[in-house]
């Protein structure tokens, strides 16, 4: 029995729980986004239409690198690896700051007409939440990255964080990108 | 009975000083100790019933008789407006959350919840936003657009001043500590549970903590999304709920009842909690059909998610759903029933002290039974149409919410008071509290609901005579007067039990649950040897062999293994089998000053300073990043 200073058990469930939160309030407003879009007369209306198909490609495929890095410096914190945790870690946070840059340029581009018709303003919200979840995850991959840490509940966190990016990321691609077009 | 040891005076000194927080002020203000923060949570939710009290007075005195001119329009809506807000926000989910977040980890065997200073946390943000309410009462722009603030009523068209802000930003961050404190319960449950104490041991009032905060942690995400997103369309014009562009005002109709409803059961689960473990221990035996019991509060907690629509019946909803919803809210007077048969029959069958935790449990029974039929009868969707937004409703939430909650809670208070200060409270007036409480309160609504019937809508402030209302009004007003004395005498009585009241010892009601076997007050450390238990009733149950195993790590625990380390068991989530020792945080500031953080951005945000909003934002970065900061390199 490990007697030490492992909060693995209890931190991977206040993730968990801490988790299905965030993603509640972001399911919240994916709601919205499909409630809104049943009453509208066109959904986008004419002359709107929701961010960059490309800057949406790409922060999917920076969501599927920065889960792969945070996963893999899961599994080289096991093997005990310092020097491949941290570079894990350094590549989960550069994935998770580009990732944050397109998505906050995708609130950006909905910013203008959001006063003018409820589509923008939903679709700046989903992007918000995704842009937050980054931001947070260059923060802790940051701090694990600068502080050399390679205990398996901080790469448990970042894991599990990464999980719940993409979690948010998919909902919003899916509405935004796919049901906005296919309208 | 559980297998526990007294440990020596060197060990106990040793834990107490690993568990303790620091002395002074600074003590006070770094405290994580879920003991602390939970009658922290319990006292400050006490404190602000008393102020959503005095609103409730208010409301009675201007309606005593008609043309009263005790309150003009305006204030009479900001008056019922913050009575509703503060009794479902500010009082009856912290003050039960706050009795779990002490009594959970007492009565499951464990030391501390698992993340202290988040605990700690949701306090402050608890207090930050509850002040951010108050604060409205000094600006004078109060709430007015109802506990349930409706838009486009509450949009910036029609409420331009600040008093709906105060309401939004508050409460956001009411509802965020409401999760956190959820998080805390859900994970010391399933993660720190006494070994042994497998789930189908578990005491009931832990089985509906751990239900509530599931609930609370999807529930209250509905809330805090609407909340922002009506901010948003108030501060910045994005129309989210305004129809001139293409938003929607039912989409906050069905956002906020999302919450909305659960949130109900979210108080009445808890509640029933506690109803269940006061049944058991005056009626002197186990809960009769146990299991049938946790199956109910079980089907409650899932049903409640599917009712929210039965709120909206008169906001044009299709057939279908009209009775898909109707079915559905009728259905869960079925769990329900379970639970009241079950005490029912416990009481039936044992040997019942009429002790007043008793009486309120009593009182509460006759009460919430009849909350529960007019709760069948607004179920039925014709039947709604006609007392929608009446007096009736008003009668039929406060029989729920009163009876079913405030009863209970003042039973858990009455209950678990010699465990907090090793004093009994007095019987007599004890039981005098009661029987004026419980009067009061039937004087108070049972009226109401002759006042629906006779067409009186709720939210009028004033109404002319000769309409038939002045008799049950005057009632109404009267029996609020009655049971207000009676809450006066309940809190004379614990005032005076706290320094007068009888010597407790660790267990003066013969009770069955873990909690017992501490000493009243509990040490910093809950157990100095931890628990293991063998049975559902462990102190009515024989004592447990240990294993070898189990009894090196029990033995192991009474002292710390490292010099200064908060250790607990984590266990198997159904089996409660060990799994390792987890060390928790101490104590900490930075769980304050993160709090406060959050409070000057959202005031930041409120007053358009937004200059100030995004500093305090950053603040709130820095401060989780201290917080959380290695304190030495792995």
């Amino acid at each position: 029995m490990p007697v030490g200073p492992t909060r693995l058990a209890a931190s991977s469930w206040g993730l968990l729980m801490g988790g299905v939160s965030i993603a509640a309030v972001h399911g919240s407003f994916v709601f919205g986004f499909f409630f809104l879009s049943t009453g509208a007369g066109a959904w986008p209306p004419e002359g709107m239409g929701p961010p960059s198909a490309l800057r949406g490609l790409a922060t999917t495929g920076l969501v599927v690198l920065g889960a792969g890095l945070a996963a893999l410096a899961w599994r080289l914190t096991a093997a005990g690896s310092l020097a491949g945790v941290r570079s894990a870690h350094v590549g989960a946070a550069l994935a998770g700051g580009a990732a944050a840059v397109l998505t906050s340029l995708d609130v950006a581009s909905q910013i203008p007409e959001a006063v003018e018709h409820a589509y923008p303003g939903t679709v700046a919200l989903l992007h918000g939440v995704v842009a937050a979840a980054f931001g947070a995850a260059v923060v802790i991959a940051a701090v694990l990255a600068v502080t050399r840490r390679v205990r398996r509940e901080d790469s448990a966190v970042l894991a599990g964080w990464w999980l719940l990016i993409a979690v948010l990321w998919l909902p919003t691609y899916a509405a935004v990108q796919i049901w906005s077009r296919v309208q | 009975m559980t297998a526990t040891a007294t440990g020596t005076a060197v060990e106990h000194a040793v834990l107490d000083r690993t568990w303790s927080s620091r002395p002074g002020i600074v003590g006070w203000l770094t405290a994580v100790n879920h003991k602390q923060i939970g009658l922290r949570f319990v006292v400050t939710a006490f404190g602000f019933m008393l102020v959503g009290g005095v609103l409730a007075g208010l409301i009675r005195l201007q309606l005593i008789v008609p043309r009263a001119e005790v309150l003009g329009p305006e204030a009479y809506n900001q008056v019922f407006t913050m009575h509703g807000t503060i009794m479902m926000f500010l009082f009856a989910v912290p003050m039960l959350e706050g009795l779990g977040m002490y009594f959970v980890p007492l009565m499951i065997g464990a030391r501390d919840l698992p993340f202290p200073r988040l605990n700690a946390f949701g306090y402050w943000l608890y207090l930050g936003g509850g002040l951010i309410l108050m604060w409205s009462f000094v600006t004078g722009s109060v709430p007015d657009g109802g506990w349930f603030a409706y838009p486009t009523l509450t949009g910036p068209e029609f409420s331009p001043d600040r008093g709906l802000d105060f309401w939004l930003l508050g409460v956001t961050m009411l509802e965020v500590s409401g999760i956190v404190g959820a998080l805390e319960l859900v994970v010391v449950i399933l993660r720190h549970r006494a070994p042994g104490m497998t789930l189908s041991r578990m005491p009931i009032f832990v089985w509906s903590i751990l239900l509530q905060g599931g609930m609370i942690l999807l529930a209250f995400p509905a809330i805090i999304a609407a909340s922002l997103m009506l901010e948003i369309e108030r501060k910045f014009g994005v129309p989210f709920y305004d129809p001139t562009g293409e938003g929607n005002p039912l989409l906050w109709q069905h956002l906020f009842w999302i919450f909305g409803h659960p949130e109900v059961y979210i108080m009445l689960i808890p509640a029933t909690g506690v109803v269940s473990a006061v049944v058991q221990t005056f009626a002197r035996r186990p809960l009769v059909a146990y299991p049938l019991v946790v199956a109910a509060l079980t089907a409650i907690a899932i049903l409640s998610f599917g009712l929210w629509v039965h709120h909206m019946f008169a906001v044009g909803i299709p057939m279908l759903a009209l009775a898909l919803f109707s079915v559905a809210s009728m259905l869960i007077a079925i769990p329900s029933g379970v639970q009241v048969f079950s005490w029912l029959a416990t009481i039936w069958t044992g040997r019942v002290r009429w002790s007043t935790p008793m009486l309120f449990v009593a009182g509460f029974i006759v009460i919430f039974v009849a909350g529960g039929i007019t709760g069948v009868m607004v179920a039925s969707a014709p039947f709604d149409w006609q007392v929608h937004d009446s007096f009736f409703v008003v009668a039929h939430f406060h029989y729920v919410l009163f009876g079913g909650v405030v009863f209970p809670i003042f039973a858990a208070l009455h209950y678990w008071f010699p465990k907090w200060t090793g004093r009994v409270p007095g019987e007599a007036l004890g039981k005098a509290s009661f029987w004026i409480m419980f009067v009061g309160f039937n004087v108070a609504f049972f009226p109401q609901h002759f006042l629906g019937f006779l067409g009186m809508p709720r939210r009028v402030y004033t109404y002319d005579p000769g309409l038939g209302w002045e008799g049950h009004n005057l009632a109404s007003s009267l029996g609020t007067g009655v049971l207000t004395l009676g809450i006066l005498v309940f809190m004379v009585n614990l005032a005076v039990s706290a320094s007068r009241g009888r010597i407790a010892g660790p267990n003066p009601w013969s009770a069955d649950t873990l909690e017992w076997a501490a000493a009243s007050p509990p040490p910093s450390y809950n157990f100095g040897e931890l628990p293991v238990v063998g049975a559902r009733e462990p102190l009515w149950a024989p004592g447990v062999d240990l294993d070898e195993r189990t009894r090196a790590v029990t033995t192991a625990l009474r002292a710390p293994t490292a010099p200064g380390a908060r250790e607990q068991l984590a266990t198997t989530v159904v089996d409660a089998q060990i799994v390792e020792v987890t060390r928790l945080a101490g104590p900490s500031i930075w769980p304050l000053l993160t709090a406060a953080a959050v409070t000057v951005a959202m005031v930041g945000v409120l007053v358009d300073a937004w200059t100030l909003a995004v500093l305090a934002g950053l603040g709130v970065v820095v401060g989780l990043v201290a917080w959380l900061a290695p304190r030495s390199p792995a």
